[in-house]
């Protein structure tokens, strides 16, 4: 557990810049973590729960500064709002170069996106789903869809891609569970040859448990039916936009932290910090967010940390979400099981 | 035992053959005792708290005193008479509450159909087993007054029961309640509903400073099932507790007592592991700390403490809330100053030292602007005959009235 000590210095000008400039942050810093000035480890510096950008809006900056609002894809009910200013914009789209350009190299790559045009259109471009394709489309070029408006796969346009850069470095990118269904499922009988690819994935292995596909598999079955051998999964959130934890190239599964970002794994109950090998809840720190406080937010997460590169930087699994709340009490809670 | 109901038509055959019996009939009276003495002795059931209340509240000491309670309201040219046909409908998230529906709609002789809840918790599983081995040693007429059912989200078979039942017993909330009004409905019936509530805990800042040490840890324990049974969830568990007295006296009694509670909650929820629930009341605790005037945040083992100012709104602190222990705290010179904080959703008031005439003066005061229950520390989810502010069993019976000639 030695990540740079410049980080800790780091997250605590944060934390003030956002005291500062947040009153409602303030309010939270001064009811729940009044000595967060005197922090000695990554682990002091305090973190709010990431569902409160569901139900509060918490920004840093004057309201004509936000360039945009992020907005998750919110597949537990309400949406999160984080506030992006024109420096925030930059600021991530520079992380998020500097991250992919350790797997994708220095040049823009020509890119296919296992994904329908249609996406960018359907839930607006401000859905998480259509901002992770934007966002990664910018480090790509002649750009390939390969489904049609309809969802089904454009094989001449393929076959076309292929056959013009599939000789040299390309990338892929792709939601996990689309990257399963319409390459490694689609293709699973045909002759495909993506050995010259690099594949960025993301999105959660939540739809694939049921067909047993975890990273091991993932990447087993890529290198095997189309000698796909660099294939990497990210994870990151809306609230943390731009803060990708990219899987390591040898080990399955092991996320790594970029240098300005750290991971804790918590305890549930009591929240205390847990050691490498215990599993828990998620902690995500990142010091890209200067426009909304959320530099340090306790996800809805599980994992569990691993032994820390030889560099310091944080090493981690992700376990999937962790359960709902269990549903007691006079009241029925949800509408619909009340109706009969 | 159980019957499941796939469409209006199969109503009727749940209906066929049953018939009211006499209030407080022997087979009636022995089939809740038999319940009763198979839940106190059951090795599962012994392992639920909440069965082992109702297997309590069923014994038949307490039975015979319902008993001797109801004679006493006849007479007089008076009758007591069943009303036919209840149609229970109990809370989906409590899998016990429903046994006190029918048991004491059972006393009054009516005949009885419980709509299972889908989601049934083990408990409930526990529950169904004790009484349907105890229906099974009982005679005809009382296992046909005791009708237990399950069927999905459909309007049209509980609209069939509603037109068919003399009263029904809606539990579940505003949500529920709603739905249930808006179906037809038997023009003679009459409902007993259970809408969404509120409780509050009052405490004399002076009597627990005095408390010796053994009376502070029973005050403690019985605190802490309040507020940590069922999770804080059900309608009677405590939200807000409210001290009463100088304010260094509150801080003092809130110093001793807090802790105490805390770590009872923590031996109670020892084997809950519900990690959403916790997420979700650290979630909870950020969100009031922005939505509410929280001066300070205080956690004490399982136990979360949202200090409030004393002129704070009442009725914000009565919305949502997540459970799992998480009490507002607000502080009061006087019983008179908390009257401010009685509001219409007001059900439960636990209390402690505070003598019968003052919390009598208190609910005189309020005068029925809420407050249906005023309890001791520890008995705010000890189920009563009157609930809601009704009496049940009067509510399962109706009057008649017998003037002879000459």
């Amino acid at each position: 557990m030695s990540p740079p000590d410049s980080l800790l210095a780091a997250f605590t000008d944060l934390t003030a810049h956002h005291a500062a400039a947040c009153p409602a942050y303030a309010r939270l810093l001064n009811l729940f973590s009044p000595g967060w000035r005197a922090a000695a480890t990554l682990a002091d510096v305090p973190h709010l729960p990431v569902g409160l950008f569901k139900s509060h809006v918490l920004t840093s900056v004057a309201a004509d500064a936000v360039a945009t609002w992020v907005t998750s894809s919110g597949t537990r009910g309400v949406p999160s709002r984080v506030a992006v200013d024109a420096a925030g914009a930059t600021l991530q789209a520079r992380a998020l170069g500097e991250v992919l350009g350790t797997v994708l190299g220095p040049k823009r790559l020509p890119m296919i996106l296992v994904e329908s045009r249609a996406v960018l259109k359907r839930g607006g471009a401000h859905t998480a789903r259509a901002a992770g394709v934007l966002g990664l489309m910018k480090f790509g070029r002649d750009h390939l869809f390969l489904l049609d408006e309809d969802d089904c796969i454009d094989h001449a346009g393929l076959e076309a891609f292929l056959a013009r850069h599939g000789g040299g470095p390309f990338a892929l990118f792709g939601f996990t569970f689309m990257v399963w269904q319409h390459l490694a499922e689609a293709f699973a009988g045909g002759a495909l040859d993506l050995s010259r690819g690099v594949l960025i994935h993301s999105g959660g292995w939540k739809r694939l448990e049921d067909k047993a596909v975890d990273p091991v598999v993932f990447r087993d079955v890529l290198r095997r039916r189309f000698g796909l051998t660099r294939c990497f999964n990210f994870y990151g959130m809306a609230e943390q936009i731009g803060t990708l934890h990219l899987e390591d190239p040898d080990e399955a599964g092991v996320l790594c932290c970029p240098s300005f970002a750290h991971v804790i794994v918590r305890d549930p109950v009591t929240l205390e910090a847990l050691p490498p090998g215990r599993p828990g809840v998620v902690q995500v720190m990142s010091l890209l967010p200067r426009s909304y406080p959320g530099h340090s937010l306790l996800t809805e997460d599980m994992g569990v940390m691993l032994e820390p590169r030889s560099d310091g930087a944080a090493r981690f699994r992700i376990h999937g979400r962790a359960p709902r709340a269990e549903v007691r009490g006079c009241s029925d809670v949800y509408a619909p099981e009340a109706a009969p | 035992m159980i019957r499941t109901l796939t469409s209006p038509a199969d109503v009727a055959a749940v209906l066929d053959g049953a018939a009211p019996l006499r209030p407080f009939s022997a087979d009636a009276v022995a089939l809740l005792a038999h319940v009763s003495r198979r839940l106190l002795s059951d090795v599962e059931a012994r392992r639920h708290p909440d069965l082992q209340a109702l297997g309590f509240w069923l014994r038949p000491a307490g039975l015979a005193r319902l008993g001797e309670t109801f004679a006493g309201r006849e007479g007089g040219g008076r009758l007591l008479v069943p009303r036919g046909l209840a149609f229970h409908v109990p809370p989906a998230n409590v899998g016990t509450l429903f046994a006190y529906g029918w048991a004491l709609s059972l006393l009054a002789g009516n005949v009885n159909v419980v709509r299972l809840p889908g989601r049934g918790a083990a408990e409930q599983g526990v529950l169904l087993r004790v009484i349907g081995a105890a229906l099974e040693e009982t005679g005809t007429d009382v296992r046909q007054a005791s009708r237990f059912v399950r069927y999905g989200h459909d309007d049209a078979i509980s609209g069939a029961l509603s037109v068919a039942a003399d009263v029904r017993v809606i539990w579940g909330g505003d949500a529920t309640v709603r739905h249930f009004r808006a179906l037809p409905v038997n023009p003679r019936g009459v409902d007993v509903v259970f809408p969404d509530r509120f409780s509050w805990a009052l405490l004399a800042a002076d009597a627990v400073l005095a408390a010796d040490e053994a009376r502070l840890a029973r005050l403690a324990e019985g605190l802490a099932r309040d507020v940590f049974w069922f999770g804080q969830k059900a309608c009677s568990s405590p939200r807000l507790l409210v001290w009463c007295g100088a304010p260094e006296d509150c801080a003092r009694a809130a110093a001793r007592l807090f802790p105490l509670v805390g770590a009872e909650g923590e031996r109670l929820n020892a084997a809950a592991q519900d990690v959403g629930g916790h997420l979700a009341r650290h979630l909870f605790l950020h969100q009031a700390a922005l939505d509410l005037p929280v001066t300070a945040v205080e956690t004490t083992g399982a136990l979360a403490v949202l200090r409030l100012p004393p002129d704070v709104a009442a009725e914000a602190l009565k919305g949502p809330h997540a459970g799992g222990g998480v009490v507002y705290d607000v502080r009061v010179p006087t019983l008179a100053a908390a009257q401010r904080l009685v509001g219409p959703r007001d059900q439960t008031l636990v209390h402690f030292g505070l003598q019968a005439a003052e919390l009598e003066d208190f609910a005189r005061a309020v005068n029925g602007r809420g407050l249906d229950r005023l309890v001791p520390a520890g008995e705010a989810l000890a189920f009563d005959v009157v609930w809601d502010g009704v009496d049940l069993l009067a509510a399962f019976t109706k009057i008649v009235s017998v003037r002879g000639g000459e």
